[in-house]
Parts: structure tokens; C-alpha cells; sequence
């Protein structure tokens, strides 16, 4: 939580947010307007709300658009300080507040468009960001307006283009913890999540964790099933299997008629597939998909570049070096002799095919019971090592 | 790093002159040691729960500005009387020069407290740590508090916060009355900012995986460099590996399909496990491995041990040699 220190009296406050709209301005009137509602002492305040009207005049973007970006978040800090003094807390003041002045004055104080390199003095959209983080902040997490926030913030970086990265350590790790101690509906959670998740233009491998820790808690409906689909096949990450977890599964298998959804199914089954305008990057994702299935299916490790039948021999080469690129595939590629030495794939394991499940999960437990008793074995060469050395 | 209930994107607007334009989110990193020294601090000194106990953060800060690296810590003396406090400017002043000696590089970061709250002290505390010679000044300064009492005053897991500060209203500047310059104290609020706390380098892990298990055994700790260069050391290792791979098999006994945490450790382990090194599992290789690099490391203790008593042996000898020379003369 963000916390005021604040060692002067709420009317030095007040008379200070005055000077500084005077300079504004290049007049005393604001000041002089403002005396006649400021008693000798705090305990004689008796008509708050021309003075809170006051300070929402002070908030306009008409003032605070002309400050410097040194000025604004000070100023910006004083008013907020002021109007939670004056009205009991942070929390009454965006609750009182229904017509959302202070906030929309926050938002529309911001550059309309980048600014330019020259240009040190204009108001910065991070600081209008970091505003409304403070604002988060002071509110107590089981706050509602706390969703009104988050929600601004997602609008306000989409209509200025900022950067993804901004949001995606912060958001990612703690959007749903906030919006559900701040008690929103699913609806509302669910919404928040995929507006924030198409802000990532760059459709990252962070952002399908993160699609996959959100679809873990809600089950998905067509439509967002759909948004799914296409977040991760415009996206560079090519083995997509660990996002089928049963949610996903269960929406594909209600909605195996749409054609989206097959197209998802029979990539994930690793066919190949052509290019659409949708989809610019399928064909190459998908032959290394149908790659690592030929290796998965073959019982060898050694291979000739002719038997490989995924891809024409002059684009095979190319292909595997991208399969090891992608950490799908694991080995040494022999260019004199063309040959291909396998030692790693990535098997895809969905929760659809139950026997590939509880093949997969046998070879686990062989593997282990192996690895245990070579273990114990290197124990015991230790032991004799050691006698011998002393 | 855990969730929170706070948000930081990016970093605030601060007063400070030397901080950089850019606004990344800042990140505070403490280092182990750094940790256990401001909690060593804190035990030794608690003495009323009333007593305020601050210090000196120390360490590096990243070119732009948003990263902080703790690395050491000191306790500066304060004595707080109602709303004022007094903090000993000379011993942190001195205790600062005398740390600068041996680490040139490193600079005050900010502050550390045990307050429960932050108050009208902390932004006092604080305007003195960004502001004046030897302290964060021209940077910002971070505020970082280990709170280990809970409501009822009841000794708890020691939490910690850091915060930065940024200023409420005009930034306040000297005024210059008559000869004087009287400066005011500026109004801030403190913006929780993420931290975490790094884990150390494998001789610390050692030392606090010891400590732990004496603590957990009740038996005194004892530290020896044989005990750790010892194989003994790798046997211990295998025996957790031994216990982990058995717990592991035991939960994939009841693997259940329908839950998506099996699902995704089935689906790291059949890729990870495919590329085990085959000379694990071929006893004969190992053996030979294992005899090969205690033999090499034999060899070089030997040699390592020769040359050492023969460059002995030639100081005596020079010695020896000198002092005859002095009495033949």
C-alpha cells in the first residue's frame, strides 16, 4: 500500500496547491478565491465541498496540462493527498467521485501522441501511469474501484500504443489475485484478463503461461476459446500442447465443429498445414510439429535426410536447425554423410489421447526407477573412493 | 517473485537531480548476507518494542537508476522523543567513510526500519537519507522495512517491504534567512516497490543448510573446510536426490489425469528425462570417470604440496644463508 507522510496542517496544504495554480495562471485569483473557504484552523472546516469543489477545479487538465513532468506528479500527489484529507480517506473520494473527474482529468492531462526526443518538459505518459498506480495503491485491496483502475490503465496504454512490457511482470503475476480480492464477477475477471493479454502484439511465450495459469481457473467459452486459438497460432512458440490443460480440452471437445478450433486440433496432432492470411507462420510451425511426431513414431535414432519425408531435402537442413532452435529436438546433424542423429524430443502430451498418457507416464516411472538405482550404485563408488583416498 | 497487492509499472517521479529520465520499474535485490546482517541488527538492538532502530543501506545502484542491489548494512544511532528524532549523523558519516575505504564502489542505496507503520518519522528519516553529503543524494533513496512483530506485539516471520518516495506538493529548497540557510523537509509518499532476496553462492547455501539442520537436530554448529570438501558432502546430495525421486514415483502412483499440474509435470519429465547422460547408468564408466578425476585431483594436491615446501625450503635457505653471511661479516 502506498502511505502519505504529509508533516504539515490539511490548510498549509491547501494554500500550497494555490501558489502553485497561481503561477499557473500568472495570478493571485486562484489563491484569493480559495481563502474564503479556509478557516484560521482545520477543526473550524465547516463547508468542505466548496473547497473539495475547489481542488477539482485545480485538477483540470487545463492547469495541469501546461506543468512540466517534474511538476505534475507532485501536484498531482498534493491534490489527491488534499481531497482524501478533506473527505475521510482515498477510498470515499473515488466513491463519492461517480462521475470519474478526478481520474478522466488524470487521463486527459497525457500527450495525445509520442512525444518528441527534443522534448524534456511535456508531461510523460509514465507519469500519468505511475499516478494511476498510486491510486491503486492507496485504495485497500478489497476495494472495488480498484477494478475501475486496472481497467483504465489497460484502456489508457492501448490508446497510446505503450509498451507491453510495461504491464506484463506486474499484471501477470497479480491481475487475478486483485480483481478477485477487489471482489469482481467472473464476467468482469474474464474480460479484464483478454484485454490485457491483446495488448501483447508480440504474442509471447510469457503471455500463453499466462493464458494457460488463467485457463487453469476459468473455463472458457467459444469466443474465448476462440481468442486462445488466436493469440497462439499468430504467435512464435511452436509446441503448444502444454496449454491443453482440461479446461481447454473440455471447450475444444464442445466445439470441435467450428474451424478454428479443428485447425487447432489437427495442428496440435502435428499435421501440416498451409499458410492463411490469418495465420502467416502455420506452415513452418507446423512441419516442425510433424518433425518431432515422424521422430516420436520412429523406434530409431539414426536417420537419413532421405527418409525424412516432412520436408523436400534443400528445405530439410533448414528445418532441423529450426526444430533445435525451437528446443523441440535434440541432436547432430551430419551434413558429409546426411544423416541425423537423434537424442531429444519434446513429446506432446494432451489430455485427449489417454493412451499416449499412460504411455508416456510408464516410460516416466522406468526412467526414475533407472535413474534411482544408478543413484544408489554412484553411492556406493563414492564410498570406495573415499576408503581408498584416506 | 510472490503475489502482492500492490502495483509498480513504473518507476515515480522523484525530486532528486541525479535521477535518470527514464522510469523503468524499479527492482530491489538483497543480497543474503545484507539480509542477515539487518536482522542481526534488529535482535541485538530490540530491546524496548517502542525503540525505533534504523540504518544505512549499502551497495550498488544500476546505470538507469531502477535497480538496487543491497549488499551491506549499518546501524546509525537515533534517538526519537515525540514527533522529533535525532539521528547520529557522525557515526553514520563515519562508519560510511570507513565501509568506502574497503568497497570504493559501492554508495548508499537508503535506509532501513523496523517501524510497523510508516509515519511522520519515516518522511523525516527519509528526507535525511536523500538529502546532504555521504548519503543517496543525488539519487533517489529506498526505504526498505522488516516488520517482525504482528498486532499483538508478538515476535513473527520477519516481512519485508521497500518503498520509494516521491514528493507531495513543491519540492522544498533552502531558504536563505539573513546568513543561514534553512532548509524545510519535504512531504513524500512512499510507493511500495518489488524486492527479493538472493540466494547465495553454493559455499552460503552449505553453511545455511547446515545451520538449519544443527537447528533442527538441536547439535552445535560446527564449520570445517574438510566437512565441506569432504565427499561426504556429495554423498549427503545423492541421498536427497534418492528421497526426491522416491517421493516422485510415489505421487505419479496417483496420477490423475483430470488435474493440470500431473499433466504438466508428466509432460517436463518425459522431456527432460529422454536426455539423461548414459554413463549414469553404466556403472563400469563411471567407476572409471570417478577414479580419472580423483586421480587428477590427487595428482595436483601433490603437486600443489611439493612446490609449496620446496619455495619453503628456499626462504630458510636464503635465510640461512644471509645470516651466515652477517657473521662472517
Amino acid at each position: 500500500m502506498s502511505v502519505f507522510v504529509v508533516d504539515n496542517e490539511i490548510t498549509s496544504s491547501v494554500r500550497e496547491l494555490g501558489e502553485i495554480i497561481d503561477t499557473i495562471k500568472g495570478s493571485s485569483d486562484f489563491s484569493q478565491s480559495l481563502d474564503s473557504h479556509i478557516p484560521s484552523s482545520p477543526a473550524d472546516f465547516t463547508d468542505k465541498s466548496a473547497l473539495i469543489q475547489k481542488v477539482y477545479d485545480a485538477s483540470s487538465p487545463e492547469y495541469l496540462k501546461t506543468l512540466s513532468d517534474k511538476e505534475f506528479e507532485p501536484t498531482f500527489n498534493l491534490i489527491i493527498y488534499i481531497l482524501s484529507a478533506l473527505q475521510g480517506g482515498v477510498e470515499a473520494v473515488f466513491a463519492k467521485d461517480t462521475e470519474d473527474k478526478l481520474l478522466n482529468n488524470l487521463i486527459n492531462s497525457s500527450p495525445v501522441q509520442q512525444l518528441s526526443l527534443r522534448d524534456r518538459k511535456s508531461i510523460k505518459a509514465t507519469s500519468i501511469l505511475s499516478e494511476l498506480t498510486l491510486v491503486f495503491n492507496l485504495l485497500p485491496s478489497t476495494s472495488s474501484i480498484r477494478v475501475k483502475v486496472v481497467t483504465l490503465i489497460l484502456s489508457f496504454v492501448k490508446k497510446l500504443e505503450l509498451d507491453f512490457s510495461i504491464l506484463q511482470q506486474s499484471f501477470g503475476e497479480n491481475l487475478v489475485s486483485w480483481l478477485q480480492e477487489a471482489q469482481a464477477s467472473e464476467k468482469d475477471i474474464k474480460q479484464v484478463f483478454w484485454s490485457f493479454i491483446e495488448l501483447d502484439s508480440s504474442r509471447s511465450s510469457k503471455s500463453l503461461e499466462l493464458i494457460n495459469k488463467f485457463t487453469k481457473q476459468y473455463q472458457l467459452d467459444q469466443q474465448e476459446l476462440q481468442s486462445l486459438i488466436k493469440f497462439a497460432l499468430n504467435g512464435s512458440t511452436i509446441d503448444l500442447s502444454f496449454m491443453v490443460n482440461n479446461n481447454v480440452n473440455k471447450a475444444i471437445q464442445a466445439h470441435q465443429s467450428d474451424a478454428l478450433v479443428a485447425l487447432f486440433s489437427r495442428y496440435l496432432q502435428g499435421e501440416l498445414l498451409e499458410d492463411s492470411p490469418d495465420f502467416t507462420n502455420l506452415k513452418s510451425k507446423s512441419q516442425i510439429l510433424a518433425l518431432c511426431k515422424f521422430f516420436e513414431t520412429s523406434s530409431k535414432f539414426e536417420f537419413n535426410l532421405a527418409e525424412i519425408p516432412v520436408a523436400s531435402s534443400t528445405d530439410l537442413e533448414v528445418l532441423l536447425i529450426n526444430s533445435i532452435k525451437a528446443g523441440l529436438v535434440e541432436g547432430k546433424l551430419d551434413q558429409t554423410n546426411s544423416t541425423f542423429y537423434l537424442t531429444r524430443i519434446n513429446k506432446f502430451i494432451l489430455p485427449s489421447d489417454q493412451q499416449a498418457v499412460a504411455r508416456n507416464l510408464e516410460g516416466v516411472k522406468s526412467h526414475l526407477a533407472a535413474w534411482r538405482a544408478s543413484l544408489v550404485s554412484v553411492g556406493d563408488v563414492v564410498n570406495t573412493f573415499r576408503e581408498n583416498i584416506k | 517473485m510472490s503475489a502482492t497487492t500492490s502495483m509498480h509499472l513504473v518507476r515515480p517521479g522523484v525530486s532528486a537531480p541525479g535521477a535518470s529520465s527514464t522510469t523503468t520499474a524499479c527492482n530491489v535485490k538483497i543480497h543474503a548476507t545484507a539480509f542477515i546482517r539487518i536482522l542481526e541488527i534488529v535482535a541485538k538492538q530490540s530491546i524496548s518494542k517502542d525503540k525505533r532502530i534504523i540504518g544505512t543501506l549499502l551497495g550498488y545502484r544500476s546505470d538507469d537508476g531502477s535497480g538496487f542491489e543491497v549488499r551491506d548494512a549499518f546501524m546509525v544511532p537515533c534517538d526519537e522523543t515525540g514527533d522529533s528524532i535525532a539521528i547520529a549523523d557522525h557515526e553514520h558519516k563515519v562508519s560510511y567513510q570507513l565501509y568506502k575505504k574497503a568497497h570504493p564502489k559501492e554508495s548508499v542505496l537508503g535506509w532501513f526500519g523496523t517501524s510497523k507503520q510508516i509515519d511522520n518519522s519515516t518522511g523525516l528519516i527519509h528526507d535525511f537519507y536523500s538529502k546532504g553529503s555521504d548519503r543517496a543524494f543525488p539519487y533517489p533513496a529506498i526505504y526498505l522495512n522488516v516488520n517482525y512483530r504482528d498486532e499483538n506485539d508478538q515476535v513473527i516471520n520477519p516481512q519485508v517491504s521497500t518503498y520509494i518516495g516521491s514528493t507531495v506538493g513543491k519540492v522544498a529548497t533552502g531558504q536563505k534567512v539573513g546568513w543561514k540557510t534553512q532548509s524545510s523537509v519535504n512531504s513524500y509518499v512512499f510507493h511500495p516497490i518489488p524486492n527479493q532476496i538472493m540466494s547465495g553462492t553454493t559455499t552460503e547455501k552449505l553453511a545455511l543448510d547446515s545451520l538449519v539442520e544443527n537447528h533442527i537436530n538441536q547439535t552445535p554448529t560446527t564449520f570445517s573446510g574438510n566437512e565441506v570438501n569432504d565427499l561426504s558432502n556429495l554423498k549427503k546430495q545423492i541421498n536427497i536426490v534418492v528421497a526426491s525421486i522416491d517421493k516422485l514415483a510415489q505421487h505419479l502412483d496417483s496420477f490423475d489425469i483430470n488435474n493440470d499440474n500431473d499433466l504438466q509435470l508428466l509432460r517436463t519429465l518425459t522431456n527432460n528425462l529422454s536426455s539423461r547422460p548414459q554413463s549414469l547408468f553404466n556403472l563400469d564408466e563411471l567407476k572409471k570417470h570417478f577414479g580419472a578425476y580423483n586421480q587428477d585431483v590427487i595428482m595436483i594436491e601433490y603437486l600443489t604440496k611439493v612446490v609449496k615446501e620446496q619455495i619453503e625450503l628456499s626462504a630458510r635457505l636464503t635465510a640461512t644463508a644471509e645470516s651466515e653471511k652477517k657473521d662472517r661479516e
